[in-house]
């Protein structure tokens, strides 16, 4: 048998259920490796004690008989999701240390399932950012060129799988936070329609775009956490889709209707946002995103032109929202209830001054700036009412889009991963990169990223592909049947 | 490669924000210091002098590429403030105003700065 990190979820899930392994020695070897890769810096924090009493009862269960997906597989989440057993940072230092009396949903689905959790993993600091550098508590190295960055926020559930430090990790999208750090470091991610996960013990960012996903090695293992993640969560989150949770797996597996052996996506219309293969995009990345597309059409997919016309509207959309929501949710952040609290002060409104200034990191605190002067009166109307009511015009392009195809595709970034410290002095660089992923996110529409080969310095390129509302399912089946055809998503980084 | 920044160049056209007339922020299109100030003070940040300084050109920036917002006609166009109101066509629900949670004190003040006898500890408020 292979090293216990080689395997991916369903593998490893099929050796501890015939007991070629148990989740007590599963569990022992990815905690010795989240040591010996500490260098990395994947994890905020482990709690040995806690994972391996979690593999006991995993493997009790399977000793009663008992069989699931997930049962015994260690996982990590990103250190967004609230947890009881380990402390959750959100990547800031105004949460350093901080005890959640309870799990999040997606956190307590996942271990109701089996899961085994291994520890919690960087982040941009209140998942604000693509580069995984505002952490609070350190940047998270790319292992497949350690002086680069792995994406964000989720940069270091990506760096974490993409490492084989753990089979898969659960992340959050708000403008591209699994999409783009999966497609950086040469792993799976998906992004669920808005509201298909429940955003309950989620560190809120921007709670009209925030939602949870998994990221693993494939689309196959992504199906399998999904199933577990989604579905409604009615009582704790008022965004909450009131749709029964689905079968992904099954999805994943289920022939297409007029497929044939050689052409499982025959029908398949795949649009191409013409928008998304202009000159902003690096030649590296739109010639691996077009050997991909090709792929596809050898899989009998058809390929469409489609327009979404507002794209380059989505990054001033996108970044007058999401901070308007931000400054909102962040106001909880006082050094009264929870949290960091300056040492000195002079009254109240000092006490909350110095509080927030301390504890925010810089970009948290320029989002909350323009969320502050957005919302501001006077200003309202002409930046946030007027960004909402282009938000509505972005997803119609959509729909208007899905007229002509059923899933749409193109790149998830402009470029490949970027150097460590290359645009951390210009925010404006950073906003602009995320204009491949913001528009879906505003549209509350799903998306993932497949891994489709490299660009420059041998880094990876992710092929984003988007589909209708609450279409995970034939998302994961399209990118299960290209990585039937393909190999990019078993490629390891060199050293690990 | 660096991410071409001409994206908000097409937009400049002749649209004149009504806040140049009725508002007090001084300049059209940037921002100055004073309002850096103010907006700090509303989101209840204190910034240093330097800080304050490259706050202003980082949002000055960042506004340039939110001016062209200002020439896409919306009107007639509802705004959408969720997108949960175009996948399910409802609106957010309500639950019933029940209480619904067990009484945590203690585990939901473990985490506060200054706590005695189940009270939470701030600055005095009222002389």
């Amino acid at each position: 048998m292979k090293d216990l990190h080689q395997l991916g979820v369903a593998e490893l899930a099929a050796a501890i259920a015939d007991k070629k392994t148990s989740a007590i020695e599963a569990a022992q070897h990815l905690l010795a490796r989240a040591k010996q890769h500490e260098t990395l810096g994947a994890y905020l924090a482990l709690n040995e004690e806690s994972t391996l009493a979690q593999a006991h009862a995993a493997d009790a269960r399977i000793a009663a008989g008992e069989r699931g997906p997930l049962l015994g597989v260690p996982l990590a989440h990103k250190d967004i999701f609230v947890t009881t057993d380990f402390p959750t940072t959100a990547g800031s230092k105004m949460l350093q240390g901080y005890q959640s009396p309870f799990n999040a949903t997606v956190v307590q689905r996942l271990a109701d399932a089996g899961a085994v959790t291994l520890g919690k993993l960087s982040c941009d600091e209140f998942a604000m950012g693509g580069s995984n550098e505002n952490s609070a508590f350190g940047a998270v190295r790319n292992p497949w060129d350690i002086t680069r960055v792995p994406g964000g926020s989720s940069g270091g559930s990506a760096a974490a799988v993409a490492s084989r430090l753990v089979p898969a990790a659960t992340g959050t999208d708000t403008g591209g936070s699994i999409r783009q750090p999966a497609s950086f470091t040469g792993i799976t991610g998906i992004k669920p329609t808005y509201g298909r996960c429940s955003r309950y013990g989620m560190v809120a960012f921007a709670s009209s775009l925030d939602q949870a996903g998994p990221m693993a090695r494939s689309a196959a293992d992504c199906a399998a956490l999904l199933s577990a993640m989604a579905g409604p969560d009615i009582d704790r989150d008022s965004t909450s889709l009131d749709h029964p949770a689905e079968d992904y797996s099954a999805a994943l597996l289920k022939p297409r209707e007029g497929a044939t052996a050689t052409q499982p996506l025959k029908g398949l219309r795949i649009g191409l946002p013409t928008e998304f293969f202009g000159a902003g995009c690096a030649p590296d990345v739109l010639a691996a995103v077009r050997v991909a597309l090709a792929e596809y059409e050898k899989l009998g997919a058809t390929l469409v032109d489609v327009s979404l016309p507002r794209t380059e509207l989505s990054i001033p959309v996108y970044y007058v929202i999401a901070p308007a929501e931000a400054s909102s949710n962040l106001s909880r952040f006082d050094g009264v209830k929870f949290g960091h609290r300056a040492a000195q002060y002079n009254d109240l409104a000092d006490m909350y001054q110095k509080t927030r200034s301390e504890g925010f990191g810089p970009e948290v605190q320029r989002r909350i700036m323009i969320g502050t002067y957005v919302l501001s009166h006077g200003y309202y109307d002409a930046y946030y009412l007027q960004a909402q009511k282009i938000r509505r015009l972005i997803a119609q392009d959509f729909q208007q889009a899905f007229t002509q195809c059923d899933v749409i595709a193109g790149p998830v970034a402009p470029t490949v991963a970027w150097k460590i410290g290359e645009k951390s002095d210009d925010p404006l660089a950073n906003y602009l990169a995320d204009i491949y992923t913001l528009s879906t996110s505003l549209a509350g529409l799903p998306g993932m990223s497949v891994p489709a080969g490299f660009g420059a310095g041998h880094m990876p390129v992710g092929l984003q592909l988007v589909g209708n509302y609450l279409k995970e399912g034939e998302l994961l089946h399209t990118a299960h049947a290209f990585q039937q055809a393909t190999d990019w998503h078993l490629k390891t980084p060199e050293g690990f | 490669m660096k991410t071409e920044r001409s994206i908000c160049k097409p937009f400049q056209a002749n649209w004149r924000p009504l806040r140049r007339i009725f508002y007090p922020i001084s300049s059209l299109m940037s921002l100055t210091s004073s309002d850096i100030g103010r907006i700090a003070k509303l989101a209840r940040l204190a910034l240093s002098e330097q800080q304050s300084a490259r706050m202003l050109d980082q949002l000055n920036g960042f506004f340039d590429i939110v001016e062209q917002m200002n020439a896409v006609d919306t009107s007639g166009i509802e705004p959408l403030a969720h997108p949960t109101a175009v996948i399910d066509h409802v609106s957010l629900r309500l639950r019933p105003d029940l209480a619904s949670e067990p009484n945590q004190r203690e585990a939901n003040q473990k985490s506060a700065p200054a706590v005695e006898r189940g009270l939470f500890l701030v600055p005095k408020v009222i002389e």
